[in-house]
């Protein structure tokens, strides 16, 4: 005879069943809260993050118009053979006052390279390698004697003389400057193969290093310039993917701004997802004036550094021509930046009509 | 045959009633600690997003100065002068004073730009040409002035430029130092550099004087109309104001202490063991912050933290990101303090918060780039609130900007 079927075993599974659930649903609630509010902040961090990106454009933005008025301009920096570097005497020439930039030689009214009312894009990304880069490592340049690991005689020229016979700091890419170089005429000249294997054609991937963008690097921020005078401009700085396009680049066509088939490609060929990025993307404008005055023209007097161990004298070189008596050395200007300066930046309220 | 148990016995209920205790016990433990992760978690997350409020709030005072003029609201406008002129009416000495309000030009009248007889900034100079002789210091720097009372500081450097450039005027007649070669008469070359060294000093204070000078300016300059007074209007006996040359005055001379010589000097020496800065326009308990703008700050080496936690009181204007803020939420105020050390031109951001809870102070401070006070005094219309600018003429150049701080 079996026992007769008991209506306490499902009711109790039953209500375990509904405390399990219960507690499992409050916890997946709670969790799935905290996911959403972690999401939540990560998209706020997100745009805090556009918006430094940003921030950093216009120092570097400025760090390009300090430059670029004075360090000069290459004919053709992607892709082309090396040329020779030019100086220019900045954006306002400091030898006349006309415009520029300009070559030595160029007595004319030139902003050729840049023209006042037309805009300079700057998409920002890290190049595999940069132009002339360095790396880290200690450069070994040892004092030759007789018993060094490479000997030299005493009556060596080089005998314990502290010679930079490596490149310090070390090349990345080997330069054609070694210590088998030594001695010999060492350059862009190279016309033959070095015994060390360096060749003319290391010396070119030395200077013109790896243009090509690091991939995790691009699609971040940009910078634009519009030139609106001698030497003022107007900068938009972006955090974003937009490469500093406008959408009326887009949309626009035969304008020195209007984007190519190629700039569109870059985007896929599809409005709606540069329209996104536009749309996402954190934009400021500023205003800006350079000026060919460099950094302050202080000098010190040198005899403070006698007995002292003030470091902060001993940056300082001697003038040698001018001193006033005993122990009234002075030392020459403390001019640091032969870039020019900034007069002034200025935020603006709104986005203006060109830039 | 036994009859079916309808009922628990004790046993299991006693048994049921521990394990259901057991486990409501656990339910609930961990139930509270899931809630108060999740009160942990948000708490933290609000924290976060009031920090990144006061990160981009700092950001906006970078670029708008608001907390130390605020356009659009008159009673925070104290860094204004009004009435007087620079030269004549005394000192007005306040970074957001209207240059139209406190300059006379040549004549009282206003002067086409490039005008040697400026007496006052004008911004249609452009750039200061470096070109342009107008614009160089011409003092020899290295020639020392020994003694303190030697008309031929720096060279003769009068013979070049000072404030004025007239023969036969009387203030002309005044000057000190003859002319040597040029047989005691001849024309000034240049008056326009010192006219605006004073001019700007008058106007704006030393941290407006150092912005508006170009980089590599010398901090230098004669006036014939000497006073030998000494003081902040006069001149020493060779016609250079106190104000620039006299290293061992106090805090509200320009010239710093260090080496304690009569040296021409440019920003680098004169902010390399003090600095200048703009003030808290409600730190002077007169409500008269001319002097907290007027004056160094002897923040080097051979000062100490006291020093420094003056420097910060002053010149740190700090204001709340929420006034009203419910009592747990964390209470986040927002600082930039400006000023100038080793000539760098610093804006120190410093978003601090204090959590309700525990009383726990952060602070987070950074160095940040934007707006200097020359674009902050052309954002601000001269007839009050914002100067909004935009270049939408046809050519794309720029347009006529609204009448601003820095215009006539």
């Amino acid at each position: 005879m079996t026992a007769p079927p008991s209506h306490s075993r499902p009711l109790r599974q039953g209500t375990i069943l509904i405390l399990v659930a219960g507690i499992s649903a409050l916890l997946v609630a709670l969790a799935a809260a905290f996911l959403a509010r972690m999401r939540s902040d990560a998209e706020e961090m997100a745009s805090v993050m556009r918006e430094a990106q940003a921030r950093i454009m216009l120092l570097a933005a400025c760090n390009w118009l300090q430059e670029s008025s004075r360090i000069g301009w290459e004919p053709n920096p992607v892709g082309g053979a090396p040329v020779e570097h030019l100086e220019t005497f900045g954006w306002i020439d400091v030898r006349d006052g006309k415009l520029g930039p300009k070559f030595y030689g160029d007595n004319r009214d030139d902003d050729s390279r840049f023209p006042i009312g037309s805009a300079r894009r700057f998409p920002m990304h890290v190049l595999q390698r940069p132009p002339c880069a360095v790396q880290l490592t200690v450069a070994y340049n040892p004092i030759p004697t007789t018993s060094s690991p490479n000997p030299v005689s005493e009556g060596d020229a080089r005998f314990g003389m502290p010679y930079l016979t490596n490149p310090d700091p070390q090349p990345v890419v080997p330069n054609g400057w070694l210590a088998s170089n030594f001695g010999t005429s060492v350059n862009a000249t190279l016309t033959v193969n070095e015994p060390d294997g360096t060749t003319r054609s290391n010396w070119a991937a030395y200077l013109q290093g790896d243009r090509r963008p690091r991939g995790n690097s691009t699609g971040m921020s940009w910078f634009r310039l519009f030139r609106d005078g001698p030497a003022t401009f107007v900068v938009a700085c972006g955090g974003g993917g937009t490469l500093g396009f406008r959408l009326q680049d887009w949309t626009s066509s035969g304008l020195p701004t209007s984007m190519t088939a190629a700039d569109k490609a870059q985007f896929g060929n599809d409005y709606e997802l540069f329209h996104n990025l536009e749309a996402n993307e954190c934009r400021l404008f500023y205003r800006v004036e350079w000026s060919g005055a460099c950094m302050a023209m202080d000098y010190h007097y040198m005899m403070h550094s006698r007995g002292r161990d003030f470091d902060h004298y001993c940056i300082w070189p001697l003038n040698a021509s001018s001193t006033e008596g005993v122990c009234e050395y002075r030392s020459q200007n403390h001019a640091k930046n032969m870039g020019g300066t900034i007069l002034w930046i200025q935020r603006l309220r709104s986005e203006p009509t060109h830039w | 045959m036994r009859r079916a148990r309808s009922a628990f016995t004790l046993i299991e209920l006693m048994i049921a009633i521990g394990l259901g205790l057991v486990l409501i016990y656990t339910a609930a433990a961990g139930f509270r600690v899931a809630a108060r992760s999740v009160t942990i978690a948000n708490h933290m997350s609000l924290e976060n997003s009031m920090l990144r409020a006061g990160y981009l709030a700092a950001h906006e005072e970078l670029d708008f100065w608001t907390s130390l003029d605020d356009a659009t609201d008159i009673t925070r406008q104290k860094l204004r002068a009004s009435g007087g002129t620079g030269t004549t009416g005394g000192p007005q000495g306040l970074p957001f004073t209207p240059f139209a309000t406190v300059y006379l030009r040549s004549g009282g009248a206003d002067v086409l730009a490039d005008d040697e007889s400026d007496t006052g900034w004008d911004p249609r100079d452009i750039a200061w040409s470096v070109n342009n002789p107008r614009s160089w210091y011409a003092g020899n720097m290295v020639e020392k002035c020994s003694g303190g009372t030697s008309d031929l500081r720096f060279g003769r450097y009068a013979m070049f430029t000072n404030t004025k450039r007239t023969p036969g005027t009387a203030d002309f007649h005044a000057f000190p130092v003859t002319f040597g070669p040029l047989g005691g008469d001849g024309k000034v070359a240049h008056s326009w550099y010192g006219n605006q060294v004073q001019g700007l000093i008058d106007a704006l204070g030393f941290y407006g004087l150092c912005e508006y000078m170009p980089a590599n300016a010398i901090y230098e300059l004669y006036r014939p109309d000497r006073s030998d007074g000494n003081d902040w209007f006069g001149t020493n006996p060779g016609g250079i104001p106190g104000w620039c040359n006299r290293p061992n005055g106090g805090d509200d001379w320009f010239n710093n202490d260090d080496g304690v010589q009569l040296t021409a000097r440019g920003k680098y020496r004169n902010t390399y063991m003090t600095a200048y800065a703009i003030a808290n326009p409600d730190w002077s308990p007169t409500g008269a912050p001319l002097s907290d703008n007027r004056r160094k700050h002897r923040v080097g080496y051979q000062n100490d933290a006291n020093a420094m936690n003056t420097f910060n009181a002053m010149t740190s204007v700090p204001y709340r990101l929420l006034a009203d803020r419910p009592a747990t939420w964390p209470q986040v105020s927002v600082a930039v303090v400006r000023f100038i050390k080793n000539t760098r031109h610093v804006a120190l951001c410093k978003v601090r918060w204090v959590s309700p809870l525990s009383g726990e102070t952060v602070e987070l401070s950074f160095a940040g780039f934007g707006t200097s006070l020359r674009g902050a005094r052309q954002q601000r219309a001269r007839s009050g609130g914002w100067a909004e600018w935009d270049n939408n003429t046809p050519n794309g150049t720029f347009s006529s900007p609204p009448a601003n701080l820095d215009s006539y």
